[in-house]
């Protein structure tokens, strides 16, 4: 097996303002299923195509965006393996034990030097809908909305990236697939752990910890015009597309939850593999870089952050 | 100013036949720790195994309708023009048409647009005079005393009279203002 360490990320928490309004999009239009709700009013949701107890948290707060996003290691020793290696890169660990949130086993978490908590696990309970396992269908529990298939990837941003980079490959055993640079140093790199052409991205930006998007996968191009069709049916709020990125080459939509935090969806990317170079993109051509239709990045794009 | 009224505004999820009718209503604005959601909000078939327990409501929610209290007024943005907007529509949503159709002209900058759901901050504004109604607005870029004078973001206000808007430099500062103040 020559995937260990860092799996893939596992879920991602985020705060809302409106706790049915987030529930109703989440579910009824990307196509989520609720799992459960806890005491404290955390929500947690998954995709039928996803085995394990959740991927994405909704919590109730006065402001909008991130609160932490979690990431799955294969063996219950990777997480005493990373915290040591993690501690002796700098960062305090602080410890969440299981159950804290509903079927996930103990976490450990930092703060990156952006200002965003990162946490790994290595157990998680399955819950239902999920896959089936034994002459499997392609799907048991009959996709709507827009067919999320997975919690994918999400994009921050914060200060300091470069000591971001340097974490992500030195202490996580991440790969850098794709940056783009300008002039005055690198303003985003694309972070996989796998054969994803990303699992995580940073641009860089004046305010810590702050939330660009959370990504949401889906089967085809196709599936990308019917979420479109349902942005424009429900009245979603959208950022731009469908177009297309030059980086990674995922065909995409941005629009916003309502709370204001930007969501994707995707579909199409390369493969990645360790031994690849990484792909890098000049100021010069950071519009193709972002948009590669429309060949210039948006004004939002930069500065619409929750 | 008219932060009081916030619970009047038509509920988008009161909408006939709606599924999520089937929602208990208590913590809209507020904490929602005392009602257990529990369902499966999917336009999802027999096939979900949440079908069975009970939980899934199954089918699609009906098609907005346009509310029958819906008003034309007149919003002014101090020194660039004034549109007709509707007192059901987010007020932001209203201004981008406006724009689209030379209504509003000379502004210092492109009218800033983001999220158009009360989250990012970027629409952040002052009603100098006039009636609105709040959505949901994060705290990070309107605090209380931001409030009490007016400061708004203009996607999560709906007028309710006619009004006057500054969008310029003479905002009050942003506050850094925690999540809670
Ligand atoms: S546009 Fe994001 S808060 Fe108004
Ligand atoms: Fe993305």
């Amino acid at each position: 097996m020559a995937h260990t360490g860092v799996l893939r990320p596992g879920f991602i928490q985020l705060r809302v303002l409106d706790m049915l309004a987030a529930v109703e999009h989440y579910s009824k239009r990307i196509g989520l299923h609720q799992v459960s709700e806890e005491a404290d009013g955390r929500v947690y949701l998954k995709s039928a195509d996803e085995f394990d107890h959740h991927s994405f948290v909704l919590r109730r707060a006065d402001t909008a965006g991130f609160d932490l996003m979690a990431f799955k290691v294969r063996t219950d020793a990777d997480l005493d393996a990373f915290e040591q290696r993690i501690v002796a890169y700098g960062y305090p660990v602080d410890h969440v034990p299981a159950g804290e949130q509903p079927g996930i086993g103990r976490r450990i978490g930092w703060t990156l030097a952006s200002g965003h908590r990162i946490e790994l696990f290595a157990h998680a309970e399955q819950s239902d809908p999920k896959p089936s396992a034994h002459n499997p269908d392609v799907w048991i529990t009959e996709p709507h909305g827009m067919r999320a298939r997975r919690f994918d990837h999400a994009l921050l941003y914060g200060p300091e990236i470069e000591k971001n980079l340097e974490f992500f490959e030195t202490v996580l055993d991440f790969r850098c697939a794709e940056r783009l640079d300008m002039p005055d140093g690198v303003l985003a790199i694309w972070l996989t752990a796998g054969m994803k052409a990303h699992d995580i991205a940073f641009v860089k930006y004046p305010e810590p910890g702050k939330f660009h998007h959370a990504s949401f996968e889906l089967e085809n191009w196709n599936d990308v015009g019917h979420a479109a069709d349902i942005i424009a049916r429900y009245d979603i709020s959208i950022d731009i597309g469908p177009t297309r990125h030059g980086i990674t080459r995922g065909q995409t939509i941005y629009f916003f939850d309502p709370s204001g935090n930007r969501n994707e969806v995707f579909t199409g990317g390369y493969t990645y593999y360790p031994d690849h170079p990484t792909r890098t993109w000049d100021h010069e051509q950071v519009g193709k870089a972002i948009f590669y239709y429309e060949r210039e990045m948006n004004e939002a794009f930069l500065s619409v952050v929750t | 100013m008219q932060g009081n009224t916030a619970r009047k505004w038509p509920d988008p999820r009161k909408r006939k036949g709606a599924m999520t009718d089937l929602l208990p209503t208590a913590g809209r604005n507020g904490d929602s720790t005392s009602t257990t959601l529990g369902r499966c909000f999917g336009g999802c078939a027999e096939s979900c195994p949440l079908a069975g327990l009970g939980r899934c409501s199954g089918g699609t929610s009906a098609a907005p309708e346009t509310p029958a209290t819906a008003r034309r007024v007149t919003v002014t943005i101090e020194g660039h023009g004034s549109a007709s907007v509707s007192t059901e529509e987010r007020l932001l949503v209203a201004l981008e048409r406006a724009r689209g159709l030379g209504q509003i002209t000379g502004l210092p900058r492109k009218l800033p647009v983001g999220c158009r759901r009360g989250g990012c901050g970027i629409c952040r504004a002052q009603v100098i005079a006039g009636d609105y109604r709040r959505a949901p607005m994060s705290r990070e870029h309107v605090s209380l005393s931001d409030e009490a004078e007016g400061v708004v973001l203009t996607c999560a206000i709906y007028a309710q009279s006619d009004l006057m808007l500054r969008l310029d430099a003479r905002l009050p500062a942003r506050r850094n203002c925690d999540g809670n103040d």
